[in-house]
């Protein structure tokens, strides 16, 4: 029995003092492993997805382009504030008076990293002509081919292009940095091919990279020793972008002083505040919107209810749409009747919450005891927000009688239902982005011919046609503006507005001039000043 | 033995296979990737022409006899969105760090499980006992991505002393690796406990110590040693189960492993990865399994019978 407890002593005292070992150690090398700061010249960007990881324009989706748009550069920089094109790669352009051909003039002296030569004029048409070529996966890939006829090279400096379609938006929605079409050097990828390319990407951007590892950090460093290019003079000399896929993760991150900008969601914006990380809202970045199914002439479907305008009228008056924007969007949202973000579309009247007026609709329609629907729901980035959105907007419902069963899905799968014609006898919660060209944004959510249209017919077919063709910016707007008021008053979705989207900013950046169209320009962020 | 190992090599065949064919059936079930790949200015013309480049537009017998005769000689294919690399190199990339994750998980789960255990056996009935078995319980009941982020917010953004993520370092292992760890530390508690009482227990000890053997040495060696077979048998299936089970664990670290990796491409509806991945999954399930067998075989005749 001696013996027993001896042991028993000794093997508790063992056991004990592996414990306490491996805590001492573990709290020991947590005191000497804590995470290290930034250091001061470098840049912490915490992203939900790189997307694709891949880098050459042609190869990937828009996702990735937060860290091309460091090391490429455009031809036509967007402004800001006025979203007015201004020069960048292309020093000035002309578009015909019939808006189908643009000729660019290049600004001259512009080096491609790593002495592969100035750019040119070929390297433009080459940009263009594998961005439009089949093998091409970028998302711009089948709008260029439907909309660009030919580009080619006048002269050294000149670029000529021509388009099947009038579109005199065309230098800021297909030029700009509000796309993903950087000017790439042909004869380096000529000369090493796609799979090097794509691994040592060359620009002429104000970075160049130094280092990824798949899915975990890319990081850029300035070009010449830090001074940068023609264009930016970068504050921070390193930038170094993190996949941080949970949200909760990036936040955390903001307040441990790990990163320095980070996409937020609007809950966190208030517990980050207490913690001295403020937050920087790109506006009207994206809208939050419910669309219905079965819309689209050709694919209608004549069993939903909502075929009826008053119908949806109904389901637009019965939603509080101040509410959602103070309750789940943080009050950061202009309310206006637009399913995307569109300049014009700002001062639209939006529907008033009336629940009255909405059950008196809904009467008129035959509907005097409601119906019943289902409503699929998903999150995305920015979107997080659109499954308690989706709770909303169905407790308002349910307030005039209809009733609502919300289907949680994904993005995926959604867009697959939406584009094959499964998902006509559903409506669906939705994130409308910002496009650099607002005619871009009306082909592909109203335009029949388009998979992804919602709510397109012979009349906002002939409308899209005529923004087109129309050459006089002011009388281009006003059609927009009247598109846009077509589709509020035939209620095409239940609008909420336009949401600016919350990115968390630590205390070292100064100023980021977020562009609303997929917020661009990070390398441009200016240190704080002390 | 070595019919048994054969016998089990081809049973592991059939099942590879049997998985095959399941990954492919359920990857289209989820959806198809041409609409992800679309641009949202695509039109039917658009679609009917992807579905013809990605070869989606076969029957899916004639896909999957494609797969199958080409997953054979080692082409597992190309991923659809990510710039169609070979789908084993990205699988083989992101392999190393779930390893790295299981490995450190493993060995925290031995290193506190099994005294835990001990202690908790031979103390039994005491408060230790309870105490132990009471943070066993909770190590089993606490959902992992809850655990994780307390984790986080303590040592991370209170104390400051761990990253909250990231990957390419020893600090950035122990907040993943400590959560990791919590479920099967509570299992080899568990399961080092009730089977050293029963060790204990047992008429070989009792007979060891009727011998006059010295008590640590019928602990030590009489009963511990045999108690820790189940062990070791359980921990080697659960090693293959923290490669490929840490989807929530390696997203809220942002670790770049293949649990993550599973996750993006089921969401991009990409099937040669998605099927690429699931095989290597499996593969390493069971050959965990195997080799699991193959050491009880090894250590209890009885099993080869």
């Amino acid at each position: 029995m001696k013996n027993f407890l001896a042991a028993v002593s000794a093997c508790a005292t063992s056991a004990a003092a592996i414990i306490r070992g491996m805590l001492v150690g573990a709290v020991l090398l947590a005191a000497g492993c804590g995470a290290p700061p930034s250091p001061p010249d470098e840049l912490r960007v915490a992203m939900s997805t790189f997307s694709d990881g891949t880098f050459l324009p042609w190869n990937g989706s828009t996702g990735r382009k937060l860290y091309l748009d460091t090391i490429y550069e455009y031809l036509v920089y967007l402004d800001p504030e006025t979203l007015a094109p201004q020069p960048g790669l292309a020093e000035r352009w002309q578009m015909s008076p019939d808006g189908r051909e643009v000729t660019l003039w290049l600004r001259r002296g512009v080096a491609f990293h790593g002495g592969w030569g100035e750019m040119t004029a070929d390297d433009v048409a080459y940009t263009f002509n594998r961005m439009m070529d089949r093998t091409s996966i970028a998302g711009m890939a089948s709008t260029l081919r439907h909309i660009v006829d030919r580009v080619e090279a006048i002269d050294t400096y000149t670029v000529h292009i021509v388009l099947k379609e009038p579109d005199i938006e065309f230098v800021s929605g297909y030029l700009s940095n509000g796309v993903v079409v950087p000017i790439q050097s042909r004869r380096y990828i000529e000369s090493v091919g796609d799979a090097v390319a794509n691994e040592h990407p060359i620009g002429t951007g104000p970075f160049r990279l130094v280092g990824y590892r798949d899915d975990t950090f890319i990081e850029v460093e300035a070009i010449n020793e830090g001074a940068g290019n023609w264009r930016v003079k970068p504050d921070f000399k390193r930038i170094r972008f993190l996949s941080v896929p949970e949200e909760f993760t990036r936040a955390a991150m903001l307040k441990a002083g790990e990163v320095d900008l980070a996409p937020i969601n609007y809950d966190s914006i208030d517990a980050l505040a207490q913690a001295g990380v403020r937050t920087i809202f790109v506006k009207g970045n994206w809208a939050p919107v419910v669309r219905f199914g079965g819309l689209v002439q050709g694919r209608e479907d004549p069993s939903v209810p909502w075929k009826d305008k008053r119908v949806r009228q109904a389901l637009n008056y019965a939603v509080d749409k101040q509410a959602i924007v103070d309750y789940i969007l943080h009050g950061e949202a202009l309310i206006t009747p637009g399913d995307f973000p569109v300049r014009e579309w700002e001062t639209l009247q939006p529907y008033p919450y009336d629940p009255a007026k909405a059950r008196a609709l809904l009467r008129e329609a035959g509907y005097p005891n409601g119906f019943s629907m289902t409503l699929r729901t998903f999150t995305t980035a920015p979107g997080a927000e659109m499954p308690i959105m989706a709770e909303a907007v169905a407790s308002y419902w349910r307030a005039i009688g209809v009733r609502t069963t919300i289907v949680p899905t994904t993005w995926t799968a959604l867009r697959s239902a939406w584009s094959t014609g499964n998902a006509s006898n559903v409506a669906f919660t939705h994130r409308g982005l910002a496009f650099a060209g607002a005619l871009q944004g009306l082909i592909a959510s109203s335009h029949s011919s388009n998979l992804f249209a919602t709510f397109a017919n012979d009349k906002t077919d002939a409308m899209i046609s005529a923004i087109g063709a129309e050459t006089d910016p002011a009388r281009r707007a006003e059609l927009i503006r009247q598109l846009g008021q077509y589709e509020a008053d035939e209620a095409a979705s239940v609008f909420i507005g336009f949401a600016n989207e919350p990115y968390g900013v630590s205390p070292r950046v100064g100023h980021w001039p977020a562009l609303s169209q997929q917020g661009t320009n990070v390398e441009m962020t200016t240190r704080a000043t002390p | 033995m070595l019919k048994y190992m054969l016998r089990r090599c081809v049973e592991m065949a059939g099942a590879m296979l049997v998985m095959s064919l399941l990954v492919f059936m359920l990857g289209r079930a989820l959806g198809d990737p041409v609409s992800l790949l679309l641009s949202d200015y695509a039109t039917a013309e658009d679609r009917a022409l992807l579905t013809q480049e990605l070869g989606l537009d076969k029957p899916l017998a004639v896909q999957y006899l494609t797969f199958l005769s080409k997953a054979l000689r080692g082409d597992l294919g190309r991923s659809i969105s990510a710039d169609r690399q070979p789908v084993v190199d990205s699988v083989m990339r992101r392999l190393p760090a779930s390893l790295q994750l299981a490995a450190a998980a493993l060995l925290v789960s031995l290193l506190v499980g099994i005294p835990l255990g001990i202690l908790a056996a031979l103390r039994y009935d005491s408060w230790i006992d309870h105490l132990v078995r009471g943070i066993a319980l909770v190590g089993q009941s606490v959902p992992v991505f809850w655990l994780g982020i307390v984790l986080m917010f303590i040592f991370s953004v209170l104390l400051g002393w761990l990253p909250t993520s990231g990957y390419g370092q020893l600090r950035n292992i122990v907040l993943p690796a400590a959560t990791m760890s919590l479920f099967s530390i509570a299992a080899v508690t568990r399961l080092t406990r009730n089977s050293m009482r029963e060790a204990l227990d047992s008429d070989y000890v009792r007979l060891a110590r009727i011998k006059g053997l010295a008590e640590s040495r019928v602990i030590w060696q009489h009963a511990l040693s045999n108690s820790l077979v189940p062990v070791l048998t359980f921990m080697g299936t659960f090693f293959a189960t923290m490669i490929t089970g840490a989807v929530v664990i390696e997203t809220v670290f942002g670790w770049p492993g293949i649990g993550r990796l599973a996750f993006e491409a089921i969401l991009a509806r990409d099937f040669p990865l998605m099927q690429a991945v699931v095989l290597v999954m499996t593969a390493l399930f069971m050959s965990a399994n195997l080799a699991v067998d193959v050491l009880q075989a090894w250590l209890d005749p009885r099993v080869r019978l």
